[in-house]
């Protein structure tokens, strides 16, 4: 009798462990459904104006815009027939800063600097020198910041923070959000990175984030990080979800991270020395898939 | 009528059909704009331009193989392969030979050309720019002899086949090609194929009397 209830109780412990399982599995992101294998991807290397890329924007009609290291020009990607379709400058003469980051949304693009300070203007014509609004959002002596993204819910950009100041009293590194409705830092809004968790699944002491996207339908956050050459997904709260690391001959140092519409994930490594390049990989599943 | 009158006539009268030429098309541009795009002008402006700005394609799963680390391992394994199936292409050409002589040096070169091109074809990989520029190399060092025979040009051919084979990957291929090549050629050399029409079967073939010496 007592083995029977023992039987059952361990029967009822598997069955929850099997539930919990499937229940991980299905709200696993949609990190794990692409296959980051060179016989999944087709990839590109970059006119030389692109060498020194820094980050990638997708906008709702799947066009795919960058930004470079050091000017502020940016540019516009046709990865379908392959080409560049037009770049636009911000300033006469253009402005020149540490680039790190771009977002778009509805028409409206921004920039970021390592030291958060953020650029905002109307999206240009080819060959159109721009007017902007500069913001200095004050983080800049807390982190060092690559990647930027907006987020539709919030109404605002997010920062990662890719290194820790020295003496800014700052725990660890972090997500910033910063509202592009009333131009300030929201703190409520900051999540903190999961460091254990990350350093658990890509098997390194740390992380530093250099390029971030959003998954549209489940508000999940992709990271990516050049020198740990790793990927991970974040839920919107930010909890840890998943992380991949990236195949290394063909990436050699990802700055730039972006999700089409129709599912497909965009990373592209500065080139330094070399070309710079862009990767495209296809969703395994359709439920991947960023409809 | 001096010769200096004679030169100024024609270069005068060539200045003046390119002269006229270029003055009307550009009247034609200026009256009417819209035909520049008929014009067959600008293209190597365009073709630049299109260049800088385009994409280059990457086939990572290459790079992916060549760049492992077993890259170099697989590359000397390549070139032991390509060495080992140019051997008996040699020995061929040892029996083929008509003269009792055989050229050392175009031997020699057969039998090295493989490897070289076994290491080209992984430096060039997947670039097409590499690839151009590679080619322009080899044009510009070209080989500076002669071949004593056009079957010499075979072996040459051979040579290069069995690189690129093992160079890709594919000594199987490079096998077949070597292969291919040494019994083909012995067969045709122990048949004498093509040295006279006489016999039953090309009498038939050619149509000709066996008596008939030549045609006329």
């Amino acid at each position: 009798m007592i083995l029977s209830r023992r039987a059952l109780t361990l029967f009822v412990f598997l069955l929850a462990g099997i539930a919990s399982a499937a229940s991980q599995e299905r709200s696993g992101g949609i990190l794990q459904g692409y296959p980051l294998s060179a016989d999944n991807s087709q990839q590109w290397k970059l006119p030389d104006k692109l060498n020194e890329i820094s980050g990638l924007a997708v906008t709702e009609d799947a066009r795919l815009l960058a930004v470079t290291d050091e000017v502020a020009i940016v540019y516009e990607l046709d990865y379908s027939g392959g080409r560049l379709v037009k770049a636009f400058a911000l300033g006469d003469p253009v402005i020149r800063g540490d680039f790190e980051g771009i977002a778009y949304f509805d028409g409206r693009v921004w920039l970021v600097t390592s030291d958060a300070v953020i650029y905002a203007f109307e999206e240009g014509q080819d060959g159109e020198r721009v007017a902007f609004d500069r913001h200095d959002t004050g983080l800049g002596r807390f982190c060092e910041f690559e990647g930027l993204v907006y987020r539709r819910q919030d109404e605002a950009l997010l920062l990662p923070c890719k290194g820790v100041k020295r003496g800014s009293g700052l725990g660890g590194l972090a997500i910033f959000a910063w509202s592009t409705a009333s131009n300030e830092v929201l703190e409520e809004k900051r999540m903190a990175l999961p460091d254990r968790d990350i350093a658990a699944a890509i098997r390194s002491g740390r992380f530093s984030p250099s390029g971030i996207a959003i998954a549209e339908q489940s508000g999940n956050l992709l990271i990516v990080a050049a020198r740990e050459r790793s990927i991970i997904e974040l839920d919107a709260a930010g909890n840890f979800l998943s992380a991949k690391v990236l195949p290394p001959a063909s990436h050699r140092q990802a700055e730039g991270i972006g999700i089409l519409p129709t599912g497909e994930l965009l990373i592209a490594d500065e080139g330094g020395a070399h070309k710079a390049r862009l990767a495209m990989y296809r969703p395994a599943r359709c439920d991947a898939c960023n409809r | 009528m001096r010769k200096g009158e004679n030169f100024l006539f024609p270069v005068t009268l060539i200045t003046l059909y390119y002269a006229f030429w270029a003055a009307a098309m550009a009247f034609l541009l200026v009256r009417f704009p819209a035909i520049r795009d008929f014009f067959p002008v600008g293209g190597l402006g365009d073709l630049a331009a299109r260049v800088g700005d385009t994409f280059e394609p990457v086939y990572p799963t290459v790079e992916e193989t060549v760049l492992s680390p077993q890259g170099p391992l697989r590359l000397a394994f390549a070139s032991v392969g390509a060495a080992v199936l140019i051997v008996p292409v040699s020995w061929v050409y040892f029996i083929t030979s008509r003269s009792k002589e055989v050229d050392q040096s175009f031997v020699q070169t057969i039998v090295l050309m493989p490897i070289i091109v076994t290491g080209i074809s992984m430096i060039v990989l997947n670039s097409l720019a590499l690839a151009f520029s590679l080619a322009g190399i080899v044009a510009a060092v070209r080989f500076r002899f002669s071949l004593e025979q056009s079957s010499h040009a075979m072996y040459i051919f051979v040579a290069i086949s069995i690189g690129l084979g093992a160079g890709i990957g594919s000594l199987g291929v490079a096998g077949v090609i070597s292969m291919a090549f040494v019994y083909a050629t012995l067969i045709i050399w122990k048949l004498e194929y093509g040295r006279s029409l006489s016999g039953p079967f090309f009498s038939v073939l050619t149509r000709r009397d066996r008596t008939e010496d030549d045609l006329e």
